[in-house]
């Protein structure tokens, strides 16, 4: 007797397997000019951002796929994309 | 019954025929034999000539397709002898109702091998007030006609029937006009 | 056995609106084309009478209206619509939706044929197109077999191991605006029967979010494939099952997938599908009337093929004629490419014979499986070929 498959998604994190491994840049934030704001938890395509209890941006490497997003998005110019694998 | 009953309404778009050859299925049903209507639809409207069979048995139908060697014939106007050929495939010495004051000559050649009811059923239409926009509906009259010639079907059920689609004034009509057929119509 | 039942004389078309109705369907969804139209138009005026807790959606079209049966569906309701050639068509995307989802929709086909030129008479290419979905497909020979198939699609459809879409298909007019009597269970018969909707497991629950059809790998899409295959070849099982216990509430037979008449020991089998069986007994009674052995099989269950109760009822003849009221272009009779597909599995050399008949709505009479029968005894069929055979002639 079969078991019935369904073409369902649930939502986990990472269900795709660990994407942070498609960066090649990553974002650094800059503590000193963060103003809290959290755009760049908001705007995080991935949900790869959460905020620390003092409402600090933390980025989830195993997850941040690079896009740059948050960097651009950032009003105060907290974050910077460095390269993943060169000097930066 | 000891054959499959075939019977084959030919009229124009908007007498009624579906109707008629509905409610004679259903009476045949009500009477524990077995019936079917079958409407022939076309790109035909109010006016075209159309065809409806009616089949009713005492064994379950199988048949589907079209009645061509019908027992009965109905032709709601007479002018459909002279553009179709209602009497194509009647079985010799089948029945035609036919809705005529009286049959012409050349009409009585044309039918000498059949058994013909001739009837009025304006006239049973215009008397029962039984009419649509103005015009009188013949379906009820020769349904009358069959009423009266099928041995299995009587006027208690017929009425039991008509009761069942229709209220009120329409009822009223409907059993009028079904009751003038059964009393005039003469069948040799 | 025999018990006082409810008995109308109804069109093929109101046998299904009825059927969905005694099913306790809760959601039908539908957009109006003939020759289907009657069916919604009877749902709407029953449930307006306030007869039926049924939620009616009244759609801007029929990708629509398969659109709103798969949300029901989803939710957890059970759900029904209608259609008809075109209108099929249009709904062809959603049609697939239904089956890769899983979901139970059951829905009432009126076969009909496809434009240009126009033409509203019946023809089963229409319902042939769905032939691969996933779908499990019934063709009703009267309305009877209309009223009948949808209460038990229904039950077939949300079995718990099936859970895929049902559609029953009937023929324009020659089915569907035809008037006969139809028997009915009673409605604690039919509740019986059926168990209430409330027991279709929902594929969308609020309290454990998912969604449905996001991108898989291909692996994952393969396996989804794949287990829509085992699921409905297991559903032949609970076909048969849910058969026997329709039988058993209504002394119909509903155990044979394939019903046979007079095949015991006929040399010649006549193999059609939909309303044209019972003009092919007729034709096997005239037959066997001349000294001829033949016998008729109507394809009841087109998908998912009923390959061993085929081979059981023609191993022991001689020639099988297949009858299709639609053609796989440049291929033959589809119906007659799944009767060789079965004999060939099963390594037999019984010749299959393919004739294509009723196109458009032309009328199928006794007098074509008569003179086919003819033509194959005294040797004037080709076994390669595809015979178009209307009004008793080759055309």
């Amino acid at each position: 007797m079969p078991e019935v498959m369904y073409p369902i998604a649930k939502p986990a994190p990472g269900s795709a397997g660990k994407t942070g491994y498609w960066r090649w840049q990553k974002p650094v934030i800059i503590r000193e000019k963060c103003t809290r704001c959290g755009l760049c938890w908001i705007y995080c395509p991935d949900s790869a951002y959460e905020l620390d209890e003092e409402g600090y941006p933390i980025v989830l490497y195993d997850w941040c796929k690079g896009c740059g997003i948050c960097a651009h998005e950032c009003p105060v110019d907290a974050i910077k994309m460095v390269d993943e694998y060169g000097e930066g | 019954m000891t054959h499959m009953l075939e019977i084959r309404w030919h009229g124009r778009g908007g007498h009624g025929l579906v109707s008629a050859s509905n409610l004679l299925a259903e009476m045949a049903v009500k009477k524990g034999l077995y019936a079917q209507s079958i409407p022939i639809f076309g790109a035909e409207r109010r006016g075209a000539p159309t065809r409806v069979f009616t089949r009713i048995s005492d064994k379950p139908i199988r048949t589907r397709s079209s009645v061509k060697n019908p027992d009965i014939v109905i032709i709601t106007d007479r002018h459909l002898l002279n553009i179709i050929n209602p009497l194509e495939g009647l079985k010799k010495g089948g029945y035609v109702i036919i809705n005529v004051d009286e049959l012409t000559e050349a009409e009585r050649s044309r039918l000498q091998d059949f058994k013909v009811i001739p009837v009025n059923a304006v006239e049973i239409a215009l008397k029962a007030d039984l009419k649509v926009g103005g015009i009188p509906l013949v379906n009820i009259p020769l349904l009358g006609v069959l009423v009266k010639l099928l041995d299995f079907i009587d006027i208690d059920v017929a009425e039991e029937v008509l009761k069942e689609r229709w209220s009120g004034e329409i009822l009223e009509k409907n059993i009028k006009a079904l009751k003038y057929a059964v009393e005039v119509v003469e069948i040799a | 056995m025999e018990r006082v039942r409810r008995k109308y004389v109804l069109t093929g078309n109101y046998a299904a609106a009825y059927a969905a109705l005694h099913s306790r369907v809760e959601v039908v969804a539908a957009y109006p084309i003939t020759p289907q139209t009657t069916i919604v138009e009877k749902i709407d005026e029953l449930i307006s009478k306030g007869e039926y807790n049924t939620t009616m959606i009244r759609v801007e079209s029929e990708h629509s209206a398969m659109a709103a049966a798969i949300g029901a569906s989803a939710a957890g309701a059970r759900a029904f619509t209608a259609t008809a050639s075109h209108g099929l068509f249009y709904m062809y995307e959603n049609i697939w939706w239904a089956a890769n989802s899983r979901l139970p929709v059951v829905a009432s086909f009126v076969t009909r044929a496809l434009a240009p030129p126009w033409n509203i008479w019946s023809d089963h290419q229409d319902v042939y197109a769905l032939r691969d979905s996933g779908w499990i497909l019934f063709l009703a020979r009267n309305a009877q077999e209309v009223y009948d198939l949808i209460i038990q699609a229904f039950k077939i459809a949300e079995d718990d191991e099936v859970r895929l879409p049902v559609g029953v298909a009937h023929d324009a007019f020659i089915v569907s605006h035809t008037s006969e009597p139809v028997e009915m269970p009673m409605q604690d018969e039919i509740d019986s029967f059926l168990p209430p909707p409330e027991h279709i497991k929902p594929l969308l629950d609020p309290e454990n979010p998912v969604s449905v059809g996001n991108l898989p790998t291909a692996e994952q899409h393969y396996m989804l494939r794949k287990n829509i295959w085992d699921c409905i070849i297991y559903s032949l099982s609970v076909i048969r099952r849910v058969g026997r216990e329709y039988t058993e509430l209504t002394g119909r037979n509903y155990g044979e997938l394939i019903p046979a008449y007079k095949t015991e020991d006929a040399e010649y089998i006549l193999v059609t599908s939909g309303a044209m069986g019972g003009d092919a007994e007729d034709a096997v009674d005239v037959l066997r009337d001349m000294g001829i052995r033949a016998g008729h099989l109507s394809i009841r269950l087109f998908r998912p093929f009923p390959h061993d109760e085929l081979i059981d009822k023609v191993a022991d003849s001689k020639a099988i004629l297949v009858f299709n009221r639609g053609v796989s272009m440049g291929l033959g009779g589809v119906i007659t490419a799944d009767i060789r597909d079965s004999i060939s599995k099963e390594a037999l050399s019984i010749p299959v014979y393919d004739f294509i008949v009723g196109l458009g709505g032309v009328e199928v009479s006794k007098d074509d499986f008569i003179k086919a029968v003819h033509d194959l005894k005294t040797g004037k069929l080709d076994m390669k070929k595809t015979y178009y055979l209307m009004g008793g002639e080759y055309v």
